[in-house]
């Protein structure tokens, strides 16, 4: 009952968030506080392994809506629900700044409840059915100031949200064509026949999935959507919906390479090590690529983005490790999820805060800014743990889930050969990368000297504050207590997933976070951030604009230019064959009739012939019989001078004569 | 005594015609309640068939023989109700829409006459007992609609005309050879379908009637590279266009394939034929070509032309996998890009109608001046792309599944290019309309007739309808699917 519930009420709320012009704000909160009650309610059920299902046959396509949440999806769902609740609070202050809030309140409630419906699905339609309805209200969105920039990004958005949608639909198609199920649940054995479909199935619903989680090179969208739109929306975009990318890509490994009994387990578990390996370099990619990118953005939120694409490596590499060692994967798992929900609470108050800093002084560019802790001193205050956070700091959230994730990828390359420990390394260099950003966000918006021009005095709203204070709060009480959260939620969703229980029972339960060798290993990252910074800073690194042609989006523009140039060259041609054979068909139609026409010669031509003929041959016959009128010579020696028929008659005996003469037998007698 | 019903709904669109004609051409407000009743009575009868024949009765009258070979007959069985459910409902609504959009036409009166013509003569296609009937009314259809595309008079009008009728008759060529032909093998014009066994003997004769009836129906149904004369015939009238080349006339070439593969030939005698290879391949080709080809095209009706060849390519691909689920996936198709299309040209044709506005590159902004046609649109097309919410997606699954089923893995590769290609000429459209900046003002009051607006979005509405509760189309494409398969589960 409390599950359709959780889905049904934002959807009920943006009808009458649409509908209530400059109020909508405050319904639109009041919605997200609803649902956020409403999807807590769930945990109870959820935390005692219940799995709580609602099935409504018959809608949408042949196998009906069906929800269920078990704790994997109550993590994620009370995640998505909070910190929506906390955008919202504070759109009550951004928004009003803004024109057509009726418009953005229904499209943002509404794309939380397709976001908890992605989450809630218990199969894939149903999965499918709200991850693109997401799709299409997370674009307007996106969309929001209806600006060029907004359009343009927005339209690259929609288009690869289509993509992936139809990827999804792909893979969702062949996997019910090997295993005639569509549900979230491990069938792992039925695919063993399938051979290279397998793999077809996984890069289908991965790649699908991996549009929205902004997996490299499939993250194009993403530093162009996220910075346009509106600042809580940015903060929900970055947040939140990339995580229902991961979660997709969580479920999709589960399904696909779980067995539900304990059936070919080997060959399974062979697939899914190396596709495993695979994700960790991605993930590697991904976030190395992600923070070289960001480390050169002068505007904030484009900054942030880039961040998000970083912080999306961590959780694919997470994920990467616990599909590489199998069964005994927990501890990436765990640092994956941690790290998707730490991601979302530190990014959309990093996002928050520097709404808050645009809302006030419309500025964006970071090196235009300084000196705002005096003015905007609770701002700069979250703007300080949420930035500590993602660096890592010990005593904020994302210690935590880093410190997991450090410890898996050190196992993985226990397990595995000498390639894992340059990732390990790497790992490392992009917590620098992180903290440089974070440090040289934090200095160059808070500290320093205000600019010339700029007003000494803000005033910071009252939805504002609660919005990113109630964020701050949880960031620290994860940080301070990581193991409150990890044994609430995490274990029991590791659980759902088939971990080796064993293993959690022993390496993750109540594990010990700080220990003096995983704090000194953040002290490391955080001083090779500050050496970057301060390089960066003394040498200008930081302006750097890289040529175009490193772009993977340059690339894929230009391979896109190229195929459209090879398409429409393709239709010319096409055109052209098909024109020429129009052409011929209208060729071989004249020359029908033209040929007709010289039938019509041909006859008369014919005709004339035989009449000739038959006239000289008449006049010929005739003369045969000729009496010629003359006297003398010509009398005596013409043909007509002859008795027809004694004509005949000399002409038939020397055929006879020359018949019988046996002419053979007379010249070989010689 | 029940099929004087059916002959009824041949024969009242024909009178409805008929008085139409002998009207006075100035006297409008009688034309247009005469033809909306007539086409609602037509509806009306044909519903009534229908739940009886899926109620389980057949419908046949008495057979009619014009020599002791050649035997006329209607009779109407899953197929025939299926289809002429979906046209004569949708006649309603064209009619109803029709007469808020010929309101500043020419020639009203012999547009009208002809309307109801083409409707007794899809009516009959639909009805039709055995092939030659089907033949019949197919070529009637044809003459019927000639004056309709033709309607404008000039000059483009008239090359549009000519090409159709050559098309035309250059398919109904092939269709009379194949017919000959394959009547002379089995002896019959029965739609027997079930009952057909493959003679060794004559598998190439009869491989080579059928691939002429595929093509000859396939010149109708708008199968590259046969489709030339739909994307020339958009000159016609707005109501034509989306009634006669996304719905009536393009779906009788659709209805004629389908009537030869399963009733006429029988599955089993076309997989036995080997020709499922050259179905296969047209579709595909017209799926992936229609799709490329609407890319470019900057007239809306043009485009939507391309984008109706490329979804009829869906249709026939399920026709030619040869499979239930294949079929049922066809069958939902027909059914769903009939409501689909229909309103994306309604909305066009209000677009003309309110702005005069044909080309997609003039109607940035045009949101502004037609919210609700626009998002009619705008929903329409999500349906095509076959986004989940909408209808256009469970036939799609259904297709993907009957050519994985043939383990024709390219199926699935297919659509999903073509979706993406949809979205790629729709999208745009779509977004122009509502956020680029125009010159349209913000509409007071209506922003088209009621009599065109109604129907848009009525349509609209049940298209998606359809697509979130889609059990009743899918109960009676099901049972239409096993129909055609014999009744074999």
């Amino acid at each position: 009952m409390m599950l359709t519930a959780a889905i049904l009420i934002p959807f009920a709320v943006s009808v009458v968030a649409a509908l209530s012009g400059r109020r909508s704000n405050l319904v639109a909160a009041a919605g997200s506080v609803l649902t956020f009650a409403s999807v807590m309610s769930l945990y109870p059920d959820a935390a005692h392994g219940a799995k709580v299902f609602v099935s409504l046959p018959g809608f949408a396509s042949s196998f009906g809506l069906n929800l269920g949440v078990d704790m994997l999806a109550m993590t994620f769902s009370a995640c998505i629900s909070f910190v929506w609740l906390c955008s919202t609070v504070y759109s009550i202050e951004y928004m009003s700044h803004e024109d057509n809030q009726p418009s953005y309140q229904m499209f943002s409630m509404l794309t939380l409840g397709a976001a908890l419906g992605v989450i809630l699905s218990r199969d894939l339609l149903t999965m499918l059915l709200f991850f693109e309805t997401m799709t299409f209200t997370s674009y307007f969105m996106v969309i929001h100031s209806r600006k060029e920039d907004s359009l343009k990004a927005g339209n690259l958005y929609l288009f690869l949200g289509v993509v992936g949608g139809l990827m999804f639909v792909a893979g969702t198609a062949l996997l019910y064509h090997f295993t005639g199920s569509v549900l979230v649940e491990p069938v792992g054995e039925l695919l063993s026949h399938a051979g290279i479909w397998k793999a077809v199935i996984a890069v289908c619903l991965i790649s699908g999935f991996g549009i929205k989680a902004g997996m490299v090179p499939l993250h194009v969208w993403l530093p162009h959507a996220h910075p346009v739109a509106p600042s809580p929306a940015s903060a929900l975009l970055s947040g939140i919906l990339i995580k229902t990318g991961a979660y997709g890509i969580i479920r999709v490994v589960s399904i696909i390479f779980m067995p539900a009994g304990h059936h070919h387990v080997e060959e399974a578990l062979h697939f899914s090590e190396q596709l495993g390996l695979f994700v960790i370099w991605v993930g590697i990619a991904t976030m190395l690529l992600g923070v070289c990118m960001a480390l050169l953005q002068e505007n904030a939120k484009k900054m942030l983005a880039y961040h998000s694409v970083s912080q999306m490596g961590y959780i694919l590499m997470g994920l990467g490790v616990a599909g590489y060692l199998g069964h005994h994967g927990a501890m990436g798992m765990a640092g994956g999820l941690y790290h998707i929900v730490n991601h979302a609470l530190f990014k959309s108050a990093l996002f928050l805060v520097v709404g808050a800093v645009y809302l006030k002084t419309h500025q964006l560019n970071m090196y235009k800014l300084g000196g705002l802790a005096r003015y905007m001193p609770f701002t700069a205050l979250v703007g300080l743990l949420a930035a500590l956070g993602i660096s890592g700091f010990p005593g904020l959230n994302g210690y935590a889930s880093k410190t997991l994730l450090h410890h898996a990828i050190v196992e993985a390359a226990e397990h595995g050969g000498t390639g894992l420990l340059l990732a390990e390394k790497l790992f490392v260099v992009t917590g620098g990368g992180t903290a440089c950003s974070f440090i040289k966000l934090f200095t160059f918006v808070f500290l320093g000297k205000t600019p010339e021009g700029m007003a000494k005095r803000y005033y910071e709203s009252i939805p504002e504050k609660i919005g990113m204070g109630l964020l701050a709060l949880v960031l620290l009480l994860f940080g301070l207590f990581p193991n409150l959260f990890l044994d609430r939620f995490i274990i029991g969703a590791l659980h759902v997933l088939h971990y080796d229980a064993s293993f959690i029972e022993h390496h993750l339960l109540h594990i010990r976070f700080f220990t003096l060798h995983d704090i000194s290993g953040v002290f490391v990252s955080i001083g090779i951030g500050i050496v970057i910074f301060v390089v960066g800073v003394r040498y200008h690194l930081f302006h750097w604009h890289p040529p175009k042609v490193l772009s993977i989006e340059w690339l894929v523009r230009s391979a896109g230019a190229l195929m459209g140039l090879a398409i429409t060259r393709a239709l010319d041609g096409a055109g052209y064959v098909w024109n020429c054979v129009l052409a011929a068909c209208r060729e071989s139609g004249r020359m029908i009739v033209n040929a007709e026409r010289g039938a019509e010669h041909l006859q008369s031509d014919l005709s004339r012939w035989l009449s000739r003929t038959y006239r000289r041959g008449f006049i010929t016959l005739r003369k045969i019989d000729h009496v010629p009128a003359t006297e003398g010579l010509f009398r005596e020696i013409n043909v007509g001078n002859f008795n027809f028929s004694t004509f005949i008659l000399i002409v038939a005996l020397a055929g006879i004569l020359l018949w019988r003469i046996p002419f053979t037998r007379l010249l070989s007698a010689h | 005594m029940t099929w004087p019903l059916l002959i009824l709904a041949v024969v009242i669109p024909v009178t409805g015609a008929v008085v139409i004609a002998l009207l006075p051409s100035g006297d409008d407000t009688r034309r247009n309640l005469l033809a909306v009743l007539t086409t609602v009575i037509t509806a009306a009868l044909v519903g009534l068939c229908v739940q009886r024949v899926f109620a389980g009765n057949e419908y046949s009258s008495p057979v009619l023989y014009i020599t002791p070979l050649l035997p006329l007959a209607l009779r109407l069985d899953r197929l025939g109700a299926l289809f002429a459910l979906t046209a004569s409902c949708l006649w309603v609504f064209a009619t109803v829409y029709s007469t808020g959009y010929m309101a500043h036409e020419h020639d009203r009166r012999r547009y009208f006459t002809f309307f109801l013509l083409s409707l007794a003569a899809t009516m009959g296609i639909a009805g039709a007992g055995n092939m030659l009937t089907l033949y019949l009314f197919y070529e009637m259809l044809t003459l019927a609609t000639y004056p309709l595309v033709i309607h404008e008079g000039s000059e483009e009008a008239q090359r549009a005309g000519r090409r159709y009728i050559c098309f035309s008759l250059v398919g109904a060529g092939l269709v009379l050879g194949g017919l000959i032909i394959s009547s002379a093998v089995f002896g019959d014009f029965e739609f027997a379908g079930s009952k057909r066994v493959l003679d060794m003997a004559q598998t190439g004769l009869l491989s080579c009637a059928f691939l002429a009836l595929f093509y000859g129906f396939g010149v109708k149904a708008a199968i590259m590279p046969l489709h030339p004369w739909l994307p020339s015939a958009m000159v016609a009238p707005t109501p034509v266009s989306a009634l006669l080349h996304a719905v009536a006339v393009v779906k009788s070439g659709i209805f004629g394939i389908y009537r030869t593969t399963f009733s006429f030939y029988g599955a089993g005698l076309v997989s036995g034929l080997h020709v499922n290879a050259f179905m296969l391949l047209s579709a595909g080709v017209t799926v992936l070509m229609g799709s490329v080809f609407a890319l470019r095209q900057d007239n809306l009706k043009r485009r939507l032309a391309y984008s109706t060849i490329s979804q009829l390519g869906y249709i026939v691909l399920g026709a030619a996998m040869l499979n239930r689920t294949g079929v049922t996936g066809g069958l939902l198709h027909l059914v769903n890009h009939a409501l689909l299309k229909i309103t994306l040209f309604f909305a066009a044709g209000a677009i003309i109608t309110v702005t005069g506005k044909k080309n997609i590159s003039e109607m940035s902004g045009l949101a502004r001046r037609m919210p609700m046609t626009m998002t009619a649109f705008g929903l329409a097309s999500l349906g095509m792309v076959g986004a989940l919410p909408t209808n256009g997606f469970l036939s799609k699954w259904y297709l993907i599944q009957g050519g994985l089923l043939n383990d024709a893995f390219w199926v699935p590769l297919l659509l999903v290019t073509s979706a993406v290609l949809n979205a790629a000429y729709f999208f745009p459209i779509v977004i122009r309309a509502f956020f680029s900046k125009g010159d349209f003002e913000r509409s007071e009051g209506p922003e088209a007739p009621p009599s065109m607006l109604y129907p848009i979005l009525i349509l609209c509405g049940l298209s998606m309808l359809l697509g979130l509760w889609p059990r009743p189309t899918l109960a009676v494409v099901d049972v239409v699917a096993s129909a055609l398969f014999g009744g074999v589960r």
